[in-house]
């Protein structure tokens, strides 16, 4: 239903209808996750006593409907008494026009509460995905953690605002039916009721079946839409290869096997469901069988009989429903577990119990013997020392993969170290709050990321507060002004998808605008490995030498040029910065950073030698 | 609903299935609508004139109703199962095949996530409303008809009470619909918003957290988690409030019979049996008819997904296949181009309206646009030409936009030129048969990408029976064979989706041996040894000059390096050839490539007479 959401991660987005559909899972501790269900509905405790009066009440007057019906034809019709059909006609019509006040009125209950509950469990959810640190963020992909703020919390909402009542209408039916049934006429009551077992077991047979068949098909879906996933990204490769065959043949093959489940899924749902009409037909014969029998020995009467009848068609539809919010309450089940799996995760990175802001500060950096690991014994750094002075810019040079990154990351405290400790002004970064940490310092990305909306929102993103004037005024100090003004709607003009309609030069001079906004006295800037063309580069060169004026800053570096400016070059390699100094110091010395460039120099002497 | 008729023609091939389905549905709803006269039947025959035999007859006829319904319900649901089951998988089928054959112009105008959408549940969608929706539909209004018919049959003054209540409800569902579907387009958009909103918050989460911005995330979600919901109650209320509506109106008609009944009674029109039996019919008609909302919302999500479907298959391939296309079992290499020029057709975006699928929506984004009524974008190439002899090698510079990528892809056919024509082997690539001409091109793509199997099968995927041999050598000159034997199965350890147990690099060099093994008569590089460092990608240069000699090779790169052995180097600026020439030429004739060799490697080669020195000198004491 929704298009623009999907992407590769295939969540399944529902929207307002639809997503009663079983699918075969089941929660893993289904009482504990209904506990704590229960907790979050503590609230509405009240208005949920309410709604359930209202529907004891609504499916009581919908039980004595037929009575009234019954007698109304026993006692008035066959004795041709019209002022007391009259009355009793009237009865009904109260009756019935109670009963629908009465659904009418929890069905608005439920829906609200319904609604209000879904939307604080998406909030929380959405509050404690900001909470969680980067480690977290790395190991879930997007797809995955929006899918429970857009479909488990949906079937959710489901149950409760739908499937509860139903799943209440239906057993008070069904008990009214039985009692109403056995104070008419208790032999007939007893004929009729034999039936019952019978049914449970094939309402159970049925919702064990389905429940199987729907998760033989979920697993063959999950190979089809692997099949096909790759199929359809790679889609280039396939074309350039021109084997279209092969992928359409193991295509074939994947969904061969879906239909086959399919074909068996599909029989048992569409067959064995209407079995509940064939149940009731025989059931209606068997009863006015009995009753006619009854009748001739008159222990029953003919309106006895009518009220049964009314009974008998009202039996199934409630045992169909029971049988449905069964599978919905375990697919809901299984959403609310992964939903409590999320609220569960601790954060990595917290504030100290009595940390403190940082305060200004005047941007001295220090590491002192820093270790870190994303996991246990795979070391990513090891003994990392530096000493940076406030307004000093240091050089990450390496292969990638060497730990730069990471460097910087810790940096943030986007993670936390694992041994040793990182100093800005002397004090240790996990004494202060983290957000009071990032405030002073400012990230520009080789690929910067631009949400949707206008281009002056996405500058301003940098410092919320800034006035029109100044977020232009931080443009022009970027060179992101001129470029802007050309667009079409100037600082108005809508970023599409990830900024595609910007080229990746254009963005970075406005990741450079963002970050000229905030104003941070520590600068962590990400050089772009690619060539832009010339012109945009050279502005580029231009707004970070200005930026970087005044400012202390990382900068993991591609350009010589960069390099050479540096105060200090960092060497880091295999998890460890081998080697620091200037650039000509470092080319002096003849260790790894020397052999990097003049590797890159003979190759090219040997290369221009060879022509 | 006129894709949801397109979608059904699909069935074609199971019409008797189709048949017997349909005979099979009437069947169970003629006995239900039996029942209430065999009561009628068994009231007005047996119980008041005290006549067993009367009741046993009947009771007898109800149990036959009954069984003849069980078996035609088991028939009903094999044959549903068989339709919709049958219907999705050629859909399905059709749709792939479809897919595949569309060219990178369509592919760039579609996402493949929307494709797989398509593909998986919108068909399912479409799935399900011919099984489950269709059989309902068919039975609601078999059941209500059937009941009208009864009813007239038994009294036709007391069906006109019927009558009015059906048409009150048609009404009130018709009411209903109209604003349901006003309500829904909005929430669905609403949903739409939402999914966005928390979709670029965690895709940046990273910028998030370093400019501190959770509180305003928090607020804006907020903001639109609260609207959602909002929106959400009134579609909640609505449905709440009219479902017992609907409850209500057959309620209120039993009631009306009951009196308007009773009265005919006494005025000895109507017999008891036959007034139950129209109390009964009523029931049975109407109860269908709550179903009837669901079942046209089912519908109208049906007829959206398979609109969404039927513009995939309406996207026509881009590219014409010529009348008497050109096969060859090899090809020389010979590439030349003349006065090219090209561009991407522009994608147009239509007022982005999700709730447009309620509405029965509207042709989107590239129906449209594949018509291409001279709608262009920029041009990315103007006047290319240039020709290439076989063996030799051509590289490519230029900034990124500069239109490297597009040239090569012009090669293979990926694309067709807007103007001037591309030649291989002297023949113009439109003569050419496509998959004849691709599977003689070696494309190393940007990104790299890999299928799930094993190391071995991604090697020999354009030539699946090659020998271990052939895809060991290949492997050895990508310089992929050292850590491919290094993984715990050698050449059979399985790659992960996408290739996540990979490095860029070794992905990058799979893809190489790819190309390698097919032996191909051209050989393109596009900017595929970047994540493979300088020393790897001179080895697999030096592998190339052996086992690709005879190939004509295009190489773009970033690095300066992996260029300068180029036998032709062209510079690419927005679109042209600025510059043409040897690595020599051009550093005497060519600004541009004089300044990207200058930021490059110009320092190295400057500081060079220095550093050389204090080595000459270190190596003298």
């Amino acid at each position: 239903m929704s298009q623009q959401g999907s992407s590769t991660a295939r969540p399944r987005f529902i929207g307002g209808s639809g997503g009663s559909r079983p699918t075969g899972e089941k929660a893993k501790d289904r009482r504990g996750t209904l506990r704590r269900l229960a907790d979050y509905l503590k609230p509405y405790h009240a208005r949920l006593i309410l709604v359930a009066l209202l529907v004891v009440a609504a499916t009581l007057f919908g039980l004595i409907g037929p009575v009234l019906l019954g007698r109304a034809i026993d006692q008035y019709v066959v004795f041709g008494d019209l002022d007391g059909l009259l009355q009793i006609a009237l009865v009904m019509l109260g009756v019935y026009l109670a009963q629908g006040l009465f659904t009418v009125i929890h069905g608005v209950i439920m829906t609200r509460i319904g609604q209000h509950f879904v939307a604080d469990i998406r909030m929380a959810l959405f509050r404690h995905y900001q909470a969680l640190s980067m480690d977290y963020h790395d190991r879930h992909r997007t797809g995955d953690l929006m899918s429970r703020i857009a479909n488990d919390s949906e079937t959710i909402n489901q149950i409760l605002s739908n499937g509860l009542i139903q799943f209440t209408t239906n057993i008070l039916s069904l008990g009214g039916i039985m009692v109403a049934m056995l104070l008419l006429n208790l032999p007939l009551a007893i004929g009729t009721l034999i039936i019952l077992p019978v049914m449970l077991w094939i309402t159970s047979q049925i919702t064990e079946r389905t429940r199987k068949a729907f998760r033989g098909m979920q697993k063959n879906l999950g190979w089809l839409n692997a099949v096909m996933e790759e199929n359809i990204t790679g889609i280039r490769a396939v074309q350039a290869y021109a084997q279209e065959d092969a992928a359409i043949a193991q295509f074939q093959d994947a969904s061969q096997a879906y239909r086959a489940v399919g074909i068996r899924a599909d029989f048992i749902t569409a067959a064995l469901g209407p079995m509940f009409t064939t149940m009731m037909i025989l059931t209606v014969a068997a009863t006015s069988l009995l009753g006619g029998w009854l009748a001739l020995r008159d222990i029953v009467s003919v309106g006895v009989i009518a009220t049964f009848v009314i009974y008998i068609m009202n039996f199934f539809r409630p045992m169909r429903g029971i049988a449905m919010v069964y599978n919905q309450l375990q697919s809901a089940l299984a959403g609310a577990e992964r939903i409590f799996a999320a609220l569960d995760a601790a954060p990595t990175v917290t504030d100290a119990p009595h940390a403190l802001p940082l305060g200004d500060i005047r941007g001295a950096v220090r590491f002192d013997n820093v270790d870190f690991a994303y996991e246990r014994d795979k070391p990513v750094l090891e003994s990392i020392n530096l000493q940076v002075e406030p307004g000093q810019t240091i050089a990450l040079v390496g292969p990638t993969g060497a730990g730069k990154t990471t460097i910087i990351s810790l940096l943030s405290r986007f993670y936390d170290v694992t041994a040793g400790s990182i100093r800005i002004d002397d004090r240790d970064i996990r004494n202060v709050t983290q957000d009071s940490i990032r405030e002073q310092l400012g990230i520009v990305l080789q690929d910067t990321f631009l949400f949707s909306g206008t281009v002056m929102q996405n500058i301003r993103y940098g410092r919320l507060g800034a006035s029109d004037a100044e977020v232009i005024e931080a443009a022009k100090l970027a060179n992101a002004d001129s470029f802007i003004r050309l667009l079409p709607r100037g600082y108005q003009t809508q970023v599409s998808e990830k900024g595609h309609n910007f080229s990746q030069g254009q963005r970075q001079l406005l990741a450079i605008a963002r970050a000229i906004l905030a104003d941070p006295r520590i600068l962590i800037l990400d050089e772009a490995t690619s060539s832009v063309d010339t012109r945009t580069e050279i502005h580029i060169q231009e707004a970070l030498l200005r930026l970087l004026e005044g400012r202390t800053a990382f900068v993991i570096a591609h350009r010589l040029s960069t390099i050479r400016n540096a105060d200090q070059v960092l060497v880091v390699n295999d998890q460890r910065i081998i080697e620091r100094g200037t650039h000509d110091e470092l080319l002096a010395m003849g260790g790894f950073y020397h052999d990097l460039y003049m590797s890159q120099y003979q190759r090219v002497e040997e290369l221009v030698a060879l022509k | 609903m006129k894709s949801l008729w397109r979608a059904f023609s699909f069935m074609k091939p199971y019409g008797w299935y189709l048949f017997f389905g349909f005979v099979t549905t009437v069947l169970p709803v003629a006995m239900e609508l039996s029942v209430p006269r065999l009561l009628q039947f068994m009231i007005d025959r047996g119980i008041y004139p005290r006549d067993l035999d009367m009741i046993l007859l009947g009771a007898f006829w109800m149990f036959v109703a009954a069984m003849i319904g069980a078996v035609s319900t088991l028939g009903q649901g094999y044959c549903r199962a068989i339709v919709s089951q049958g219907l999705a998988f050629d859909i399905r089928h059709a749709l792939f095949r479809h897919i595949q054959s569309l060219s990178f112009a369509n592919l760039d105008q579609m996402q493949t996530g929307r494709l797989m959408t398509r593909v998986s549940s919108d068909v399912d969608v479409v799935r399900m409303f011919s099984s489950a929706g269709l059989a309902l539909l068919l039975r609601v209004l078999l059941m209500i008809i059937g009941s009208m018919v009864m009813l007239l049959l038994t009294d036709w003054q007391l069906s006109l009470i019927m009558v009015a209540i059906a048409a009150i409800s048609g009404f009130f569902i018709r009411y209903l619909m109209l604003q349901a579907t006003r309500l829904f387009t909005v929430v669905q958009r609403q949903l739409g918003a939402l999914n966005t909103l928390v979709q670029e918050n965690l895709a940046g989460m990273q910028v998030v957290k370093a400019f501190v911005r959770a509180r305003f995330e928090i607020d804006q979600f907020s903001e639109s988690n609260d609207d959602y919901r909002e929106r959400n109650i009134e579609v909640g209320v609505l449905m709440a409030i009219a479902m017992p509506i609907l409850q209500i109106l057959t309620n209120v008609g039993t009631v009306a019979v009951l009196w308007f009944g009773g009265v005919s009674v006494l005025g000895d029109r109507l017999t008891i049996g036959e007034l139950i039996a129209f109390n009964n019919y009523l029931m049975i008609g109407m109860g269908p008819l709550l179903f009837l909302g669901n079942l046209l919302m089912m519908a109208a999500r049906a007829e959206a997904s398979a609109e969404r479907i039927f513009e995939v298959f309406d996207t026509a391939p881009a590219l014409k296949i010529a009348s008497q296309p050109h096969r060859a079992q090899r090809i020389r290499g010979e590439v030349r181009f003349e006065n090219v020029s090209f561009h991407y057709s522009r994608r147009v975006y239509p007022p982005s309206e999700e709730g447009g699928a309620w509405k029965g929506g509207k042709p989107s984004a590239f129906t449209r646009t594949n018509r291409a009524n001279g709608v262009s974008g920029e041009d990315v190439l103007h006047e290319i030409s240039f020709s290439a002899a076989p063996g030799q090698q051509i590289a490519l510079l230029g900034a990124t936009g500069s239109g490297k990528s597009s040239l090569v892809n012009l090669i293979p056919r990926f694309y067709d030129v807007s103007g001037g024509s591309v030649l291989v082997d002297g023949l113009d690539v439109r003569q050419w048969d496509a998959k004849a001409l691709r599977s003689r091109v070696g494309m190393v793509l940007q990104e790299s990408i890999l299928f799930s199997g094993s190391v071995r099968d991604n090697i020999a995927y354009g030539a699946p029976d090659a020998t271990l041999e052939a895809v060991v050598a290949a492997a050895q000159a990508a310089q992929a064979h050292k850590f491919i034997t290094g993984m715990p199965k050698g050449y059979d350890s399985p790659i992960e989706a996408g290739g996540a147990n990979l490095s860029g690099g070794q992905k990058q060099r799979i893809a190489i041996a790819r190309a390698l093994l097919i032996r191909p008569g051209i050989l393109v590089f596009d900017d595929s040894t970047s994540a493979v460092d300088m020393e790897t990608e001179h080895r697999i240069q030096t592998a190339l000059e052996t086992l690709a000699a005879d190939a004509t090779t295009f190489i773009i790169a970033q690095r300066i390096t992996s260029v300068l052995r180029a036998d032709k180097i062209l510079v690419l600026d927005q679109g042209r050839i600025a510059e043409r020439g040897t690595h020599q030429e051009l550093l005497e004739t060519g600004p541009i490539y004089r300044e990207i060799y200058e930021s490059q490697l110009g320092e190295v080669a400057r500081e060079n007479g220095r550093t050389r020195d204090s080595f000459t000198t270190g190596d003298a004491e």
